[in-house]
């Protein structure tokens, strides 16, 4: 197996002119075709910059993104993106949603080729009855199983899931968890997923990437999940080989979090010094807001 | 019943929700003390209203007399709609009139055709003599329904009398349509007689004395042309013409509108550079009063459809442009900003979508773009016919265009009470109608727009 996707040096900056911040950090991976790689990382870390650089819907400051040996340089159908908040169009129906994608990527097929194509898309995602409804008539879970119908049904080689499920309650994430991987067995696409837990990492990744904390942030090593698939979720919970991975990756993460903070900490400088006057009725929230941020870090130990 | 609830929430006809839900038996009790409030509370209002303005009317002089009270304007308006029937039976006895004559006349062609070519006449002067039988009974009928009118208003004079109301006036409306069988009546009389007066002509041309058949020639060509000849209308039209007229100009000033405004405010949206251009435009227009731009159109429409081309139909003449154009440069404003509005926040997420999709300029314009702006659009627009049913009375004024805000400056000219009565009968009915467009323009807005964060 070769790979399929290369990002070799990546570095993004925003802003211009001296006041450039540095988001992300000399980034490398090499994902294998067919594979499923978690990234993994605490919110704000720039997991949504490095999706829409992997989808060309941003270029890198410096260093070089390989899809197939070429060049990413703008979006492309072949690396479908499923977004975190499910960007459907609000006026049309699911089939509308899943055709504008189906009707622009497979122009050289017939009309009722492509109708048939959005419907095997919808049925895929078991949404069938739900065809013609808009999306402010459906779930969250269900606007999102639209988008993951909409991507697959330009039939991407490459799928990348920013956070796909990060909205939607347990249960309901739990479901589409499991039929994403249906989905994947059966079409065999290369994934990257972001995703902010672990577990949802470990239970569908071949491996897992964390992306340490920014700004400046740069991926950390590669967690090879070795557990064999199918896996079941309910038995999981037990698996030794689980456990040791979850706790390396998360080990890995709070560690990285800690040595940011002291970073932070011994960096911390204000900008602008702010004279130290707080209005009386901020008075009481402040010291709430103290006791609040003494017991979170007494809760992971820090 | 919950379809029907969906339906009125959809149109937001409030009013009728605790009806429904009443129906269904959904907590009654709370539902009747629901009624009670929509309808009582608005009641009160309404008769705190009426009695601060018929205590008003006592006390408030105006240059023709007092204020006219609310159960004087109440008897102009009823006047108004017997006046609006009157004018619909005028109408309607005019066209038969000339549906009558035209036949008639070319009956008569006819005949000279046939004469002409040297056939038998004999089937058309069978025609004739037939079509002259059933405007004979027409005229019966007209004679009867005048005798039985004229009688019942002798029986309420007299009745009036008998109750000692000296003053009462016999109601306008019965006068009126009196007087419009007497005429219809003696129209069609002269029409037959006419027809009577040709038969004779015709004969006499038979009888070989040469000098009567040169009159009776000259006679009958007399006769026939009176009858080729088309009568005006002379009705000044009524309330339902003014209402009737009022609303097309403003739908067509409307369609002008949204025809100038919502193409620029795509191409505001689209394109930043664009909208610097034109903005500094669209500034120094947007605020200028209806009363100087009704000016210039007279002037500008006077001058292009000027002698032989000027627009003379009944509905589409130059004060009717005038009128439908003013109203368009006042009011396609909103339009223009509301469409470049929602064409510039076009969400992000949306774009993206279109990227990875690879959609080219005119796809993400037709696709992405005009959809998502769509109930912005439409608040534009909403608001659009609203403008420009207000602009709509003032530019009718000054243009002369003979809808309501004519009927108004008219009333006004007139100088009596009732006219004072009148408009302000019509100023209720403008009210009415606006908020009845409105009404309209918010269900189809609540009807494209994908979140439901419109605004009753």
């Amino acid at each position: 197996m070769s790979a399929i996707l290369e990002v070799k040096n990546v570095v993004k900056n925003y802003g211009h002119n001296g006041h450039t911040s540095e988001i992300l950090h000399d980034i490398n991976l090499e994902v294998e075709t067919g594979e499923f790689v978690a990234i993994v990382g605490f919110s704000g870390t720039g997991k949504t910059t490095l999706i829409n650089l992997l989808g060309g819907l941003e270029k890198p400051t410096s260093g070089t993104i390989l899809c197939k040996g070429k060049s990413v340089t703008a979006p492309d159908p072949e690396r479908g993106i499923i977004f975190q908040n499910y960007s459907l169009m609000p006026w049309l129906t699911v089939r509308g949603n899943v055709a504008v994608a189906v009707n622009e990527t497979r122009k050289d097929l017939s009309a009722a080729e492509r109708k048939a194509i959005v419907e095997k898309y919808v049925e895929m995602v078991n949404l069938s009855h739900a065809i013609d409804k808009r999306p402010g008539e459906l779930s969250g879970g269900m606007r999102q199983r639209v988008s993951v119908a909409r991507a697959l049904s330009m039939n991407p080689e490459i799928l990348l899931m920013d956070e796909p499920l990060s909205a939607l309650d347990a249960l309901t994430r739990s479901v589409l968890q499991d039929q994403i991987l249906d989905i994947w067995t059966q079409e065999k696409k290369t994934v990257i997923l972001i995703t902010n837990d672990v577990d949802e990492g470990i239970l569908m990744a071949d491996r897992i990437i964390p992306l340490n904390i920014g700004p400046k942030a740069s991926l950390g090593p590669s967690f090879i999940v070795d557990i064999e698939r199918p896996r079941n979720r309910k038995t999981m919970n037990h698996d030794p080989a689980f456990k040791r991975i979850r706790n390396e990756v998360s080990h890995y993460l709070y560690e990285q979090r800690r040595v940011h903070k002291e970073d932070a900490d011994q960096n911390a400088k204000p900008a602008t010094e702010l004279p130290r006057i707080l209005p009386a009725h901020a008075l009481r929230e402040q010291s709430e807001h103290f006791a609040y941020e003494t017991s979170e870090r007494s809760y992971y130990g820090i | 019943m919950q379809k029907l609830l969906n339906f009125s929430e959809k149109l937001g006809l409030t009013l009728l929700i605790p009806f429904i839900k009443m129906a269904m038996k959904d907590e009654p009790g709370k539902q009747m003390i629901e009624i009670i409030k929509m309808l009582g509370l608005p009641a009160a209002a309404l008769l705190i209203f009426f009695s601060l303005w018929g205590l008003a009317s006592k006390n408030i002089k105006t240059s023709v007399g007092t204020l006219p009270s609310p159960s004087y304007v109440w008897g102009q308006a009823k006047a108004m709609v017997a006046d609006a029937r009157a004018e619909k039976l005028n109408k309607a006895e005019f066209e038969f009139y000339e549906i009558t004559r035209e036949k008639l006349y070319d009956l008569l062609t006819k005949r000279r055709a046939l004469e002409a070519a040297g056939q038998s006449v004999n089937a058309v002067d069978r025609e004739r003599s037939q079509f002259a039988a059933t405007i004979q009974t027409r005229i019966d009928e007209l004679i009867a329904e005048e005798e039985a009118l004229s009688a019942q208003i002798e029986a309420a004079t007299a009745a009036a009398e008998k109750a000692g109301l000296t003053d009462r006036r016999i109601a306008p409306y019965e006068t009126r349509v009196l007087k419009f069988y007497t005429d219809s009546k003696s129209s069609l009389i002269s029409l037959l007689s006419k027809n009577t007066k040709i038969d004779n002509a015709i004969a006499d041309l038979k009888s070989g004395d040469e000098k009567k058949i040169k009159s009776a020639d000259r006679k009958r060509t007399a006769y026939e042309n009176q009858l080729s000849n088309p009568r005006e209308y002379s009705g000044n039209g009524s309330i339902i013409d003014y209402i009737n007229r009022s609303i097309i100009t403003v739908l067509f000033g409307f369609a002008l509108a949204a025809i100038i405004a919502i193409p620029l405010g795509i191409l505001c949206g689209m394109s930043k550079n664009f909208m610097t251009a034109v903005n500094p435009l669209i500034q120094t227009f947007r605020p200028v009063s209806p009363l100087a731009w009704v000016l210039i159109t007279i002037q500008i429409v006077d001058g292009v459809f000027v002698g032989d081309k000027a627009l003379k139909g009944d509905l589409i003449n130059n004060p009717f442009l005038h009128s439908a154009i003013t109203v368009a440069l006042c009011s396609l404003w909103a339009t223009l900003s509301n469409t470049a509005l929602g064409v510039s926040s076009v969400s992000t997420d949306y774009m993206n979508v279109a990227k990875v999709l690879k959609l080219n300029w005119f796809n993400r314009i037709i696709k992405i773009v005009i959809p998502s702006a769509v109930p912005y659009i439409f608040t534009g627009l909403r608001i659009t016919l609203g403008v420009g049913w207000m602009v709509l009375i003032v530019s009718e004024m000054m243009a002369t265009s003979r809808g309501l805000g004519w009927f108004i400056d008219q009333q006004y000219q007139n100088n009596k009470v009732e006219s004072l009565a009148n408009i302000i009968v019509c100023i209720f009915i403008i009210g009415i109608i606006g908020a009845i467009l409105d009404r309209i323009m918010f269900i189809l807005h609540k009807s494209v727009s994908f979140n439901d964060e419109v605004s009753a």
